[in-house]
């Protein structure tokens, strides 16, 4: 990892990878556990501990949309 | 005349044929030589292949307690970078290690699991045991860290999973469409993000320095209400200095990058800063671009953290925010 914006990087913060790796990324055809995965109550646990999905408009904190 | 003509290209014919039965001998003797290396290099590679697979083979416990084996799947290159893997990059599951599954021009990123441990029930209590989910995650990054450096990756979420590595091939010829196109999306880009903090005690502290009324001489009654407006105002005022200062730099990222998303900001329990997070954006930046990403966020540096806002970059990652085409927020 060259040029990289923060010195001594990849110290990487749990909630960055989780919000990425289990909300993002590509979700592909005919994976077993996609059944899973997009079960609700697997998640709940999980987002309430590190992640806030939800909390954006509860909480009615300024979000910049989109200019156009 | 016609006798010692044809005598003359009697002899012809017979010096040519000594030529050729020469020529032969060494023609035969280089043929002989080169299907000699070329049966050596044949050689080599299938004894590659198959110490390679023998390898794999003993990587699943014979005993038995590991079970069936599935395949995970890191992420999607296309089939003629699979050479420019790094050797020997870690799989989530100890000991195991990244190969590729190609299809056509595409290949997967795999290694092996353990069936048993991702069935509903299993992968249930894996989702919720937050120690379980970290160790998992990191390496599940850090195989796609290790091939970021080398290809272009379409990064696929924790726990894709295929029972074997036909499925693997099925998947890669039937969303063939979408992950071609998106590794020529992504082809030469890193995502990069750029969170933005509020504190909100200095943004008040600014917000309230170019409010300098004297109180003095106003009944009490009219300094409570007046106190009472100035906070309302203040409140107000951080707010907008909060959104300005969000979208100023969601705009000025967004123009050194090929796409850029907004996702809702982390809660303070999870980003663990004593602020409110006011932007946690997300950008898609071509790597000849990195110099001019770091300057603009250098630059928003300078302008906001004055003002009590701090700007934290993360990245190189893999694209995880920008696998779909279009929906770009600019």
């Amino acid at each position: 990892m060259s040029a990289d914006l923060v010195s001594g990087q990849r110290d990487i913060a749990l909630v960055d990878l989780v919000d990425r790796l289990l909300d993002k990324g590509v979700v592909l055809t005919g994976d077993i556990t996609l059944s899973v995965a997009n079960v609700d109550l697997v998640y709940v646990g999980l987002r309430a501990l590190v992640s806030s999905v939800a909390t954006a408009e509860r909480e009615g904190v300024p979000l910049p949309r989109s200019a156009t | 005349v016609s006798e010692s003509r044809d005598a003359g290209r009697g002899r012809l014919q017979d010096a040519l044929r000594d030529i050729a039965d020469e020529e032969l001998a060494v023609v035969l003797e280089e043929a002989r030589a080169r299907a000699r290396v070329r049966a050596i290099d044949i050689m080599e590679r299938a004894l590659v292949d198959a110490i390679v697979e023998r390898a794999s083979d003993r990587r699943a416990p014979a005993s038995g307690d590991w079970g069936e084996t599935g395949w995970w799947v890191y992420g999607v290159i296309t089939a003629d970078e699979a050479v420019a893997l790094p050797q020997g990059i870690a799989g989530v599951e100890t000991s195991t290690r990244v190969e590729t599954v190609a299809q056509g021009d595409l290949a997967a990123l795999v290694s092996p699991v353990p069936l048993a441990e991702y069935d509903d029930e299993r992968l249930r209590e894996h989702l919720n045991d937050l120690a379980w989910v970290e160790r998992t995650a990191r390496a599940h990054e850090a195989a796609l860290d290790a091939a970021l450096g080398a290809t272009t990756v379409v990064p696929s979420r924790l726990c894709t999973l295929y029972r074997d590595k036909d499925g693997v091939r099925d998947m890669l010829a039937s969303d063939h469409e979408q992950l071609a196109g998106a590794v020529e999306r992504l082809r030469g880009c890193s995502e990069w993000g750029v969170k933005v903090f509020a504190s909100e005690a200095r943004l008040a502290e600014a917000a309230r320095s170019d409010d300098g009324e004297d109180d003095g001489g106003r009944s009490d009654a009219a300094q409570y209400l007046r106190r009472k407006r100035d906070e309302r105002e203040l409140g107000e005022r951080v707010d907008q200095l909060a959104t300005a200062c969000a979208r100023e730099c969601h705009a000025r990222i967004g123009k050194v990058a090929a796409s850029a998303r907004v996702n809702p900001p982390q809660r303070r329990e999870a980003h663990g800063h004593d602020a409110e997070m006011v932007l946690n954006g997300v950008y898609l930046v071509a790597d000849a671009q990195r110099m001019a990403l770091r300057a603009t966020v250098d630059e928003l540096r300078a302008e906001y953290e004055p003002l009590g806002f701090e700007l934290e970059p993360t990245g190189p990652w893999p694209p995880y925010n920008f696998v779909a085409a279009g929906e770009s927020e600019r």
